[in-house]
């Protein structure tokens, strides 16, 4: 029993590492992804670093000092409409935005992994009761059912990375049940079991692996998504609360300002954009490096 | 504060004068002792003592004469220039004034097509049934009573003269006109009034903003062909204002009856222009109705109007696309919030902005006296001394607030009290120390205060979202360090919490020719129901139930009920005074409202008829090609 199950897991951890090792020479090899990796990893690099990298402390204002344009003396990117330092802002801003999407990411992935999992190795009435459940919530846009979420929540940083986070759930327990479907009939995890394994042991030890791929491809491009998301709550007024440097907050205060004082808006805009782009063309080379055959540029 | 520098330096000269006294004295004694020294020591004493008392009473007149002037005369000219500074261009007028466009002379032209602006769509065309700013997409087409002239002056419209109240008060006769007729031909007499009120009194049926107007009234009735008895809740002082106000509007009787629930979306009323055409969220058409002859007392065009069509066009409530829509000729008038807007298209010599000072209350945060700590009277008197009110406003009122406030009736208002504006100052400073002397020291480790059971101060001033809200909890956090919370929260829910009480702060504001825009915010019967009755202030514990010991319904209730103007005008600079010492609101600003024009392409006077939301159209005429 004891060596059925060692062989099983010795193979596939040979196997599994190849198979990382090709996917990192084929990430390498995509200019694009890696590009946007080290764009991420700057991005990252200026969250961590924002109280540093700002020149002037976070609730800072000076109405005399209102809407001075870029290059102004002490302002590389210019003031808002209270004489904030909008540099300063969109550097704090980088915090938040980043922290929303790897939280809201990583409720999703861990939350709908193990739904996923569960329905997928167990089947039955947990199965069908769980996919009913995620039919019900895939039935509405991602979005709208974050809105949903935190309207009965009630509006808040806080509460928008929880609803993102609950609104991708389905997508990834989806994923994850028709990958575990599969997986568990394959023949290592047909002979832990018939070696008396316990069921949480053969899910997450064999089966998971077979799909942290996918997940990872999705968690990639969803970080992407889960902050233009958020920003798009906090434009509304359901995500950050002013003065909260939050990059769709600031772009909904500076709508008023946009033909006398672009620079707020555009700016932080760019930062919003340019971090999303980084992040999905990092996802776009995760998913060519890990998924070849599933790439339409590869055939 | 002058009668505190006046003694001090009383007080320094005194002293000054007792060593110059004492030491010249003490010299004579010194140098020796001949009597005609001392004489002479003795006469420059005198002249010290001559130049002080004669100083004091100088100076106090001469104080006294400035502030007489500062409240009569300067205030106007200080905002203009104020307003000028921040917005070269902006043509700043008293919101009680006719202001001609772009300037020009009274020079009408027939024909053409005339454009105004609303936020959205109305949600009926009825007066019965309608809310929000529908007035003022109907103002081309409906009229009514009494309405306001220049100065606040109260004009009859479709009543031929000033109603005439009975020995006993309670009832007035309104005498009417007998040249009017409704756009479908049906006459305009007592009959279609009374039917008009017992429409709005009807309470089953009676859902809108006219509610407000007419809940003075307990009936109407027929005298005569042409005139109608109206009986009033108890004596109503202010009734023909009542009737001035925008909902009370006069509607085709045999249209309502003929159309029934189709009224609303085919209206039938008196004024210079006929409804033509509704398009949901797009625009409402009007013709001339070439049979008026009706025009208001202030009107410089009695007759129809002069534009063949009026359109009033339904805007986003986004600020920068109504800016853009004015300035690409969607429209030819425009109010516009934005400072930055404002400001540029100000300075653009093609428009001409209009900016008139409103009356009332001027904006303000009222603070619940009922929630800690603004329990603490001396936590509320400490925000009003230590909150920066231009800081706050930058962003409100299209940022423009040229003047700031410090008493609850702007100036202009009918019981503005001059002595109300002088209890608080700006001053920093002094909110600290008034903190710290009411045990509420600052903590180094987050430079916030706290009580003296280690409670960290905190308010509640949820965002909606406003443009002040941020602002005043940077402000106050960092100047006055109290905490400050802002949570996003939906207009609607934070109406409802603050009807209840849940949080600290609020801004708001309410115009008005009078003090009575005090009643429906400080009236202790207002508290806890539905409006913006938020400060609590000798709240009786009962929603909706009045404290028989308040003394702010007593000074409210004395000058509403009051047929002698100076009675009422002493009741409410009492009452404004009254609410002062008790640091029951922050006041902010005086508005100024901005109204952008483009005078080539609209001509005549906007006149904004007293507290109404759109202006009289009968004297606009198109200068379009």
């Amino acid at each position: 029993m004891a060596t059925a199950e060692r062989i099983a897991a010795e193979g596939l951890t040979t196997v599994a590492r190849s198979e990382w090792r090709m996917a990192w020479a084929r990430l390498r090899r995509n200019r694009g992804a890696m590009a946007g990796g080290v764009i991420l990893v700057l991005m990252a690099l200026v969250a961590i670093l924002a109280d540093v990298l700002a020149r002037e402390p976070l609730n800072a204002f000076d109405i005399p000092g209102a809407l001075r344009p870029p290059l102004s003396a002490g302002h590389l990117l210019g003031t808002d409409d209270i004489g904030r330092d909008v540099f300063s802002r969109i550097v704090r801003g980088a915090r938040i935005s980043l922290r929303i999407g790897f939280t809201a990411v990583t409720i999703a992935a861990v939350a709908g992994t193990v739904i996923g999992l569960m329905a997928g190795y167990f089947g039955g009435w947990l199965d069908m009761a769980i996919s009913r459940v995620l039919d019900v919530m895939l039935a509405f846009p991602g979005l709208l059912l974050a809105i949903a979420i935190v309207a009965s929540l009630g509006p808040g940083l806080n509460n928008a990375m929880i609803a993102l986070g609950v609104a991708g759930v389905p997508s990834y327990a989806r994923v994850v049940r028709g990958t575990t479907l599969t997986a568990r009939e394959l023949g290592y995890v047909r002979a832990a079991r018939a070696t008396g394994m316990g069921d949480g042991r053969i899910m997450f030890r064999h089966v998971l692996p077979n799909v942290i791929s996918p997940i990872l491809i999705m968690a990639t491009l969803g970080l992407g998504t889960s902050i233009i998301s958020a920003a798009g709550l906090s434009f509304l007024g359901l995500g950050a609360s002013p003065p909260e440097p939050e990059w769709g907050l600031e772009l909904s205060l500076s709508r008023n300002y946009l033909r006398t004082a672009w620079w707020i808006s555009t700016f932080n805009g760019l930062a919003l954009a340019v971090t999303v782009l980084s992040i999905n063309l990092l996802g776009d080379g995760l998913r060519e490096a890990l998924d070849p055959q599933a790439s339409s540029w590869s055939k | 504060m002058r009668a505190a520098m006046g003694l001090s330096r009383r007080a320094v000269l005194r002293a000054g004068m007792a060593g110059l006294v004492g030491g010249v004295g003490a010299a004579a004694l010194a140098a020796c002792g001949e009597r005609q020294i001392v004489e002479k020591v003795v006469t420059q004493t005198v002249e010290v003592v001559k130049v002080v008392t004669k100083e004091v009473p100088v100076e106090k007149i001469v104080t006294t004469e400035v502030q007489k002037v500062v409240t009569k005369e300067v205030v106007v000219e200080k905002i203009v220039e104020a307003a000028k500074e921040r917005a070269p261009g902006l043509d700043v007028n008293l919101i009680t004034r006719p202001v001609a466009i772009g300037g020009a002379k009274w020079n009408p032209v027939k024909g053409g097509e005339i454009s105004y602006f609303t936020f959205g769509n109305p949600n009926s065309l009825d007066p019965q049934k309608w809310t929000g700013r529908a007035p003022e997409a109907t103002s081309p087409m409906y009229e009514t009573l009494y309405t306001w002239g220049p100065d606040y002056a109260i004009q009859p419209h479709l009543a031929a003269e000033l109603p005439k109240v009975a020995d006993d008060k309670l009832s007035w006769v309104v005498p009417l006109r007998k040249d009017v007729k409704f756009h479908d031909g049906t006459a305009f007499n007592a009959d279609a009034v009374v039917f008009n009120f017992q429409r709005f009194l009807d309470q089953a049926a009676t859902r809108g903003s006219v509610v407000r107007d007419v809940s003075s009234i307990k009936s109407a009735e027929k005298v005569d062909e042409f005139s109608v008895r109206f009986q009033t809740n108890g004596p109503q002082p202010l009734f023909a204002k009542f009737l001035a106000g925008q909902n009370p509007v006069m509607v085709s009787p045999d249209a309502v009856k003929k159309l029934g629930k189709d009224f609303e979306r085919n209206p039938v009323g008196t004024g210079p222009y006929k409804f033509v055409s509704w398009k949901d969220n797009v625009e409402i058409t009007y013709a001339r109705f070439d049979d008026y002859k009706w025009g208001p007392p202030f009107a410089q065009n009695k007759g129809p109007g002069l534009a063949d069509t009026a359109k009033i066009k339904m805007l986003s409530t986004d600020n920068a696309a109504r800016a853009q829509a004015f300035e690409a000729g969607e429209i030819d008038i425009l109010l516009q919030f934005t400072f930055p807007d404002v400001q540029r298209i100000a300075a653009n010599k093609a428009f001409h902005v209009i900016g008139f000072l409103n009356t009332g209350t001027g904006q303000y945060h009222p603070m619940n006296t009922r929630k800690w700590p603004l329990t603490d009277i001396n936590v509320r008197k400490a925000l009003i001394h230590g909150l920066d009110r231009r800081t706050v406003s930058v962003r409100a009122n299209g940022g423009l607030a040229p003047l700031l406030v410090s008493n609850m009736l702007a100036p202009g208002t009918l019981g503005h009290n001059p002595e109300a504006t002088k209890l608080y100052d700006w001053n920093v400073a002094k909110a600290n120390k008034i903190l710290d002397d009411a045990g509420y020291p600052k903590k180094k480790e987050d430079s916030l205060r706290y009580d003296k059971d280690g409670k960290r101060l905190e308010l509640i001033f949820p965002n909606t979202p406003n443009p002040v809200a941020e602002l005043f909890k940077l402000d106050v956090e960092r100047n006055l360090g109290i905490f400050v919370d802002v949570p996003n929260i939906e207009f609607a829910t934070f109406a409802e919490g603050s009807d209840k009480g849940n949080y600290h702060l609020g801004w708001v504001g309410v115009g008005g020719p009078d003090g009575d825009v005090l009643y429906d915010r400080f009236h202790t019967s207002f508290y806890g129901k539905p409006g913006r009755a938020w400060s609590f202030f000798e709240y009786s514990g009962e929603a909706g139930k009045a404290n028989p010991d308040a003394k702010i319904d007593k000074l409210l209730d004395a000058a509403r009920g009051n047929f002698d103007q100076a009675a009422r005008i002493k009741n409410w600079q009492a009452a404004d005074l009254y609410l002062m010492e008790n640091a029951v609101a922050i006041p902010l600003v005086q508005e100024l409202l901005a109204w952008m024009t483009n005078p080539a392409k609209i001509g005549g006077v906007l006149f904004m008829q007293g507290i109404r939301t759109a202006p009289y159209f009968g004297d606009f005429y198109s200068l379009k090609k």
